[in-house]
C-alpha cells in the first residue's frame, strides 16, 4: 500500500509523533542535497536538515493539504539554509572567496597546459569544482537564487516564496549571479 | 528597433519572459541580439551543474541518513494534543442552534411522554403490567418518566459496565458517540424528571422521582466527560475516568433502581436516599 503523506500529517497532528518519522526518512536526502548546495558545507547542511524538519513539525498545523509535503518542507529547508549563510561571519564568506580565487588561478594554469584525452576529462571535473568555488564567491542571496533557478529548476516565484522575498529581488539576484559567473568563465577562457 | 537587455534575455532563456513571442521575432531579425543570446545560452549551458558534476563535490548521504536525522530529531518533538472534532457549523450559530434543538427535543420528549401515557393507559387496562400498575401508587407523571427512561437507564448501564473492562472500552470506537447520544437524552429526562418531581413534592409523593433525579444528575458528568474527550479513548484514560467519576458506584445505583422499578417495589427510589444504595 502506498504511503500517504497527508494521512501521516493528520496522524502527527492527532498526537502520533512517530508518524513524522516516515516523512523525515522519505525527504531527508533531498533536503540534504539542496542544503549542501546552498551552504557548501557538510556540517551546516546536516544542521539545516534537522532544523528544517523541526520547523516543519512546529508549523505542521498551518500545512495546507492542497500541497505536497515534499514541496512544503523543501521550501522550509531552502529558507533555513539561506538564513544560515546570511548569519555567517563576514570572514567565513571572505574565506570562500579566497579559496575560489586561488583555485581559479590554478585552474587557469592547468587549462593553458591542457591537451586532449584523459587529461581533458580531468580538467572537465576540475572545471566543475571550479564552478562550485565560483558559486561560493557569490553573495548568499545570489548563490541561493542562482542554484534554485539554474540547478533545482525552481521558478522565480517559487524561489521568492521560499526566501520570503519579492520576485523582482530574486530576479535581480539571479541576474547578478549570472553576470559574475559569466565574467569568471570569460576570464578562464581567456587563458585557454 | 528596440534591443532587449541582458536581463531580459536571461528571463527569456529561463522561459519566464512575458513577451516571449515578440523576443523570438526580434531574434529572427537582429543578428546582434542573436549573437548575444547564443553566447548567453553557451555560458548557461557551461554553468549547468548537472547531477554528475555536482555529485563530484557533494558528500554522499545514504539511505540510512533519514533514520539518523529522525534519531536526532525525535527527542525534540513534543506530541500534538489530540484535536477536537470540527464543528459542523460556525460557532456563532451555536447558541441559536442549541436553543432550536432544545425546543425541538423538548417537544419530542413531551410527545413521547404523551404517547407513552396513552399506551400505558391502554396497557393498564389490558395487561396490568407490574411496572405500570405501580404508577397507580405514585405520581403518574413520575411513573411514566420511569417507563420512558427505563431504556435510557438500560443503555447507560451497559455503557458503564463497558467501562469496567478498559480494554473492551478502548476498542469500542462507538463509545463516545453512544455517550453523546445518551447525554442528549439524559438532559431531556433530567428536565422532565425535575419538573414532575417538583410537582409531586407538593403532595409528598415523589420519593422515586428524587432518586431518579439524583441518578440522572450523577450520570450527566460521566457522559459529559466521555462525550467530550478529544479522539478515541485509550486504556489509561478510561482507567482514569473510571476512578475520577466513580462509575462503578453509579453503575450499582442504576442497577438497583432499574431492578426495583421493574419489580414494582414501592420504595425503590427511596433506597438511595436512605443510604442503602
Amino acid at each position: 500500500m502506498e504511503f500517504n503523506e497527508h494521512s501521516a500529517i493528520r496522524a502527527v497532528l492527532s498526537g502520533d509523533t512517530e508518524a513524522y518519522r516516515a516523512l523525515v526518512v522519505r525527504h531527508s536526502q533531498a533536503l540534504y542535497r539542496v542544503a549542501f548546495r546552498i551552504t557548501g558545507n557538510e556540517a551546516d547542511a546536516d544542521e539545516v536538515v534537522q532544523e528544517a524538519f523541526l520547523r516543519g513539525y512546529q508549523r505542521l498545523p498551518s500545512f495546507q493539504f492542497r500541497a505536497g509535503f515534499g514541496t512544503w518542507i523543501y521550501r522550509i529547508a531552502v529558507n533555513c539554509a539561506f538564513d544560515r549563510t546570511q548569519r555567517r561571519r563576514p570572514d567565513e564568506d571572505q574565506g570562500a572567496v579566497e579559496i575560489a580565487d586561488g583555485a581559479a588561478e590554478r585552474m587557469q594554469e592547468q587549462v593553458a597546459d591542457a591537451s586532449a584525452g584523459p587529461e581533458r576529462l580531468l580538467l572537465s571535473k576540475e572545471m566543475a569544482s571550479q564552478q562550485q568555488f565560483a558559486l561560493h564567491a557569490l553573495t548568499p542571496l545570489e548563490r541561493t537564487a542562482f542554484l534554485l533557478r539554474h540547478v533545482e529548476d525552481q521558478s522565480t516565484s517559487e524561489i521568492a516564496e521560499a526566501l520570503t522575498m519579492s520576485p523582482n529581488a530574486v530576479k535581480q539576484a539571479i541576474f547578478r549571479a549570472i553576470q559574475k559567473l559569466r565574467r569568471r568563465l570569460a576570464s578562464l577562457r581567456g587563458n585557454r | 528597433m528596440r534591443h532587449f537587455s541582458e536581463e531580459e534575455w536571461i528571463e527569456y532563456q529561463y522561459g519566464e519572459s512575458g513577451d516571449r513571442e515578440q523576443m523570438r521575432q526580434h531574434l529572427a531579425q537582429c543578428a546582434e541580439c542573436a549573437a548575444q543570446v547564443a553566447a548567453l545560452a553557451g555560458d548557461l549551458a557551461e554553468m549547468q551543474l548537472d547531477e554528475l558534476n555536482l555529485s563530484e563535490g557533494e558528500p554522499h548521504r545514504g539511505k540510512e541518513y533519514g533514520e539518523k536525522v529522525w534519531r536526532g530529531l525525535q527527542s525534540l518533538l513534543a506530541p500534538y494534543p489530540r484535536q477536537k472534532r470540527r464543528r459542523l457549523w460556525p460557532a456563532q450559530w451555536n447558541s441559536g442552534l442549541r436553543i432550536g434543538l432544545g425546543f425541538a427535543s423538548a417537544a419530542m420528549v413531551l410527545a413521547a411522554i404523551a404517547t407513552a401515557a396513552f399506551y400505558s393507559g391502554r396497557l393498564w387496562e389490558q395487561k396490568r403490567a407490574p411496572q405500570i400498575a405501580e404508577a397507580n401508587h405514585g405520581p403518574a407523571g413520575q411513573r411514566i418518566i420511569l417507563f420512558v427512561v427505563d431504556d435510557h437507564l438500560d443503555r447507560s448501564q451497559k455503557l458503564l459496565a463497558e467501562l469496567n473492562d478498559p480494554d473492551e472500552a478502548a476498542a469500542d470506537h462507538r463509545l463516545q458517540a453512544t455517550a453523546r447520544e445518551l447525554l442528549t437524552e439524559n438532559r431531556l429526562y433530567r428536565q422532565s424528571s425535575a419538573h414532575t418531581s417538583s410537582a409531586g413534592a407538593q403532595d409528598n409523593t415523589s420519593v422515586e422521582g428524587a432518586s431518579l433525579d439524583t441518578i440522572l444528575d450523577d450520570l450527566e458528568p460521566v457522559l459529559v466527560e466521555l462525550a467530550n474527550q478529544p479522539g478515541d479513548l485509550d486504556r489509561a484514560e478510561i482507567m482514569r475516568l473510571r476512578k475520577e467519576l466513580n462509575t462503578g458506584g453509579l453503575l450499582f445505583e442504576i442497577r438497583v433502581l432499574g431492578s426495583r422499578v421493574r419489580e414494582g417495589e414501592p420504595n425503590g427510589g427511596n433506597a438511595r436516599q436512605n443510604g442503602t444504595v
